[in-house]
């Protein structure tokens, strides 16, 4: 194979103000990282992802419009990027920036909307000019000549040079945009959603033009798109981005054939083709854990207050047929119909074992109840209070998932949500004694989960950030709403994609933060102390 | 009587053409896909239903009857006030469509039905959790610029239909979304039809999602009706010229080499030529 014409290793990029878990400050969180991937020069290749994934920014920092803080990025072989000199990268920095004029000829960014990078003011010949001076192109030859074959190369005609943007349609606009890229003779071309909002026509000969110009002039294109369809028709590669990792890269026909990753088989199973199906809506876009609220019966622990009472109105309003509603005092437990109190201490495993018997219908088993001393572990009454952590938190769930898996087996499987927290993956000092039962608490999970398995039962993990309930009124804001937690939990249930759940912005950001860096979230969380 | 019926319109801006004696109904709980390049008048279309020409277009021939009303007898401001409780519009550009400076449940409360002060922030959580917003309560405390593009495009449909109109009207409410949400929002958008009976028309140039939730297609190119006939004979046996190559220009992720053959530039010339002449 030739040698790449780009070539990534371990990227890293951080944007913006990080959140050093609950202040900011100026070092980024992470956008990027461990991006590692070729471009053979005259290949196509395509990157997809969730909105949000970094794809845009990717594309930035290969253009040199972003700034990279680790890795290294070679253009034509030569180092534009590397550790030695990632770490002083800065956009502004004008060392930096001469490493990148050597190739900012060859790479070439068009942006989705022409509109807002074209002077309005400027007529598209006069913008089409700018770069040809700029890039010493014209030597001897007229502007208005190479002006004229950029223009009929992009399937313009030369008229079109004396209009102004606002004057032409979308379609127009997104050539000249090509063209204007073209004008500096790149070998590279990074092209951000550049079809989207185009017609079919538009976007057949927009595509037509990018294969003609690799098959023509050898050029690469990173083409960056949410449409599959398009990236089925153009590219040769495909490289698939979730939260700012890459999940899936090889050849298009091989992903689309043989998804290896979750998220590419989600995607894939969501996008249309033009049969007709009424039906189509109502195929199940639904993941491997998805189960079904209407019609199950539910059990939630500590159903009294907080997010559990909210666990038992929202199971009400999905349809589920029953919910059985444990607390230890049931008198303030609202009254209906479908709601059976039941009167139980987790930690009693007397008690445990009754409900079960009790409760032999149960196909949705909630652990819900929960304790947190709010009280650091080196103080001095802890060793009780942690105690009591672990009694409720950990031994009470354990006996509950004991108690009830064979009456979750003989209903057919059914499923069991975990209540824990993101504190059952990262610690928080002052609160490691809580943090501690909530890791147990995840532990057990994917234990359980694995030998649950066979009998049928899914086992969720719900690992929400700071919670506005009574367990957290110290706790400073921002805190999420209960019922966005619980509604967060059951829509994952019913969706299904995933058996973790993390609701809420800080759960996602450290989960992120996990998979790009562990060490660096330890070291955020421990500079968190009241 | 449909719920919608466009008859014989005619629209000239600065004298020229832009909709030629297009015809269209739409029934209640009916969903219909009007498709078409740009520049086809779809969105011309759209706004003449919605009362929001621009200034200069001018209504030459033909009528618009919403449950058997004719809008275009009544006077502006009658109609403005009729057709702000019974048409609903989503357009494509979410960002412009939300105002920056109010948070979304403030936006959405506005165009709830007469409702008690105690229950608007109960039901405007309601509606953003119809459309799957994660953390509805907090969403409705935000502003606009707060949100994701898929999360605002939703917010707008929730807005579309918390006014409880009789039809509304959609303009690639889902060109800008990722397959997944793309699927959500569609599915969104059909069960809230369903449950409100509501009449849907779908602007868009994507024929592979028409081919999924629409009964009833109009094919427009230049201001003219070309076919109209239901989804699955548009889909499945079209009669024009036009409407195939416009199914033949559309790419599919689950096949190769297709999707890169625009139209015809001989088939769009003898297009040209026929409204010329007067036929079709
Ligand atoms: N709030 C947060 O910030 C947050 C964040 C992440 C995860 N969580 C988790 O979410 C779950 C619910 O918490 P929450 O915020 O709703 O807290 P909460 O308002 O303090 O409610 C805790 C519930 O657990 C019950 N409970 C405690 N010990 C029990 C026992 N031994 N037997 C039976 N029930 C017992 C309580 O009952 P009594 O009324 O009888 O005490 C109460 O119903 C907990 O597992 C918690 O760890 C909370
Ligand atoms: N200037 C910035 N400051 C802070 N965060 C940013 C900035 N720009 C982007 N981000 C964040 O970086 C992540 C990646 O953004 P990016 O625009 O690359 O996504 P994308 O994959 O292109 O999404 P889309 O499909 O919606 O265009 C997002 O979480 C975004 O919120
Ligand atoms: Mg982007």
């Amino acid at each position: 194979m030739a040698d790449p014409l780009l070539e990534t290793r371990s990227l890293g990029i951080r944007l913006g103000q990080r959140r050093r878990f609950l202040r900011k400050d100026e070092k980024g969180f992470p956008v990027l990282s461990d991006i590692s991937f070729k471009v053979q020069p005259g290949e196509i290749l395509a990157l997809v992802g969730e909105s949000g994934s970094g794809k845009t920014t990717l594309g930035r920092a290969i253009a040199g419009l972003a700034k990279i803080q680790s890795g290294t990025l070679l253009f034509d072989g030569d180092p534009v990027v590397e550790p030695a000199t990632t770490a002083t990268i800065k956009t502004r920095d004008r060392s930096w920036y001469r490493r990148w004029t050597r190739h900012r000829k060859d790479i070439q960014m068009i942006f989705q909307d022409p509109l807002s990078s074209l002077n309005p003011r400027r007529t598209i010949g006069q913008s089409l000019a700018v770069p040809l001076r700029n890039f010493g192109i014209l030597q001897n030859a007229p502007a208005d000549d190479a002006i004229d074959a950029l223009l009929t190369q992009v399937g313009l005609t030369p008229e079109f040079k004396s209009l102004y943007p606002h004057r032409i349609s979308g379609g127009q606009r997104q050539r000249v945009g090509i063209a204007r890229a073209l004008a500096s003779q790149p070998r590279l071309i990074i092209a951000d959603e550049v079809v989207s909002g185009l017609d079919v026509s538009s976007q057949a000969r927009i595509l037509k033009l990018l294969l003609d110009l690799r098959d023509t002039h050898g050029l690469s294109v990173l083409f960056i798109t949410h449409d599959l369809a398009v990236v089925r028709a153009l590219a040769d590669r495909v490289l698939v981005m979730e939260r700012g990792k890459i999940r899936e890269i090889g050849p298009v026909d091989q992903v689309f054939q043989a998804p290896k990753h979750s998220y590419t088989a989600k995607l894939l199973r969501s996008a249309p083709s033009p049969e007709y199906d009424p039906d189509w809506l109502q195929h199940s876009t639904k993941g491997p854990h998805a189960m079904q609220i209407e019609n199950s019966v539910a059990f939630v622990t500590g159903a009294n207050r907080g997010i559990g009472a909210c666990f038992v109105q929202a199971l009400l309003d999905r349809g589920a047929a029953k919910v059985y509603a444990a607390a230890r005092d049931t008198s303030a437990l609202p009254k209906d119909d479908r709601i059976v109190p039941v009167a139980l201490d987790i930690t009693d495993a007397g008690a445990v074992a009754a409900a079960a018997a009790q409760a032999g219908d149960v196909t949705l088993l909630i652990n819900n109840a929960g304790f947190n001393s709010n009280s650091g572990a080196l103080k001095s009454p802890a060793m009780e209070d942690a105690r009591r952590e672990m009694d409720v938190n950990y031994f009470g769930t354990l006996s509950m998932i004991r108690a009830f898996a064979p009456v979750l087996k003989a209903n057919g499987g059914g499923g069991i949500i975990n209540m824990l927290s993101i504190l059952s993956r990262v610690a928080l000092p002052m609160m490691g004694t809580l943090c501690a039962s909530k890791a147990a608490g995840l532990s057990l999970t994917q234990a359980v989960r694995a030998e649950l398995k066979a009998q049928g039962t899914q086992v969720f993990a719900v690992m929400p950030g700071a919670v506005d309930t009574d367990m957290s009124k110290d706790f400073p804001p921002p805190k999420l709403d209960p019922a966005d937690v619980v509604r967060a939990a059951l829509n994952g249930v019913e969706a299904g994609d995933e058996n973790d759940i993390y609701p809420g912005d800080m759960a996602q950001g450290l989960r992120a933060g996990l998979e790009h860096d562990p060490k660096e979230v330890e070291e955020e969380m421990s500079g968190y102390l009241p | 009587m449909s719920l919608l019926e466009v008859d014989t319109l005619s629209i000239e801006v600065h004298g020229a053409p832009v909709l030629r004696n297009v015809s269209l109904t739409i029934n209640a709980a009916e969903i219909g896909g009007v498709v078409g390049e740009s520049g086809a008048g779809k969105s011309m279309l759209g706004k003449a239903i919605l009362g929001v020409l621009p200034r200069d277009a001018r209504i030459t021939h033909g009528a618009i009857r919403l449950d058997g009303q004719d809008l275009l007898s009544l006077s502006a401001r009658h109609r403005r006030k009729l057709q702000s409780r019974t048409t609903a519009f989503i357009p494509q550009d979410p960002l412009t469509a939300l105002n920056p400076c109010r948070t979304i449940g403030a936006q959405l409360a506005e165009v709830l039905p007469p409702t008690p002060r105690a229950h608007r922030l109960a039901e405007v959580i309601r509606w953003l959790d119809a459309v799957r917003i994660p953390s509805a309560a907090k969403v409705a405390k935000s502003f606009p610029h707060e949100l994701s593009g898929g999360m605002r495009q939703r917010a707008l449909i929730a807005a579309a239909f918390a006014s409880h109109p009789r039809l509304v009207i959609a303009d690639e409410p889902t060109t800008a979304l990722d397959a997944t949400v793309q699927k959500d929002v569609l599915r969104l958008i059909r069960e809230l039809q369903q449950d409100t009976g509501v009449g849907l028309m779908f602007v868009t140039h994507d024929l592979c999602v028409v081919a999924k939730i629409c009964q009833s297609v109009t094919v427009m190119h230049g201001g003219r009706i070309i076919e109209q006939a239901p989804c699955d004979q548009i889909i499945t046996a079209p009669r024009h010229a036009y409407t195939r190559a416009l199914l033949a220009a559309t790419p599919r992720h689950d096949e190769t080499g297709r999707g890169l053959e625009p139209i015809p530039p001989a088939l769009l010339e003898q297009l040209i030529t026929e409204a010329g002449t007067g036929n079709g």
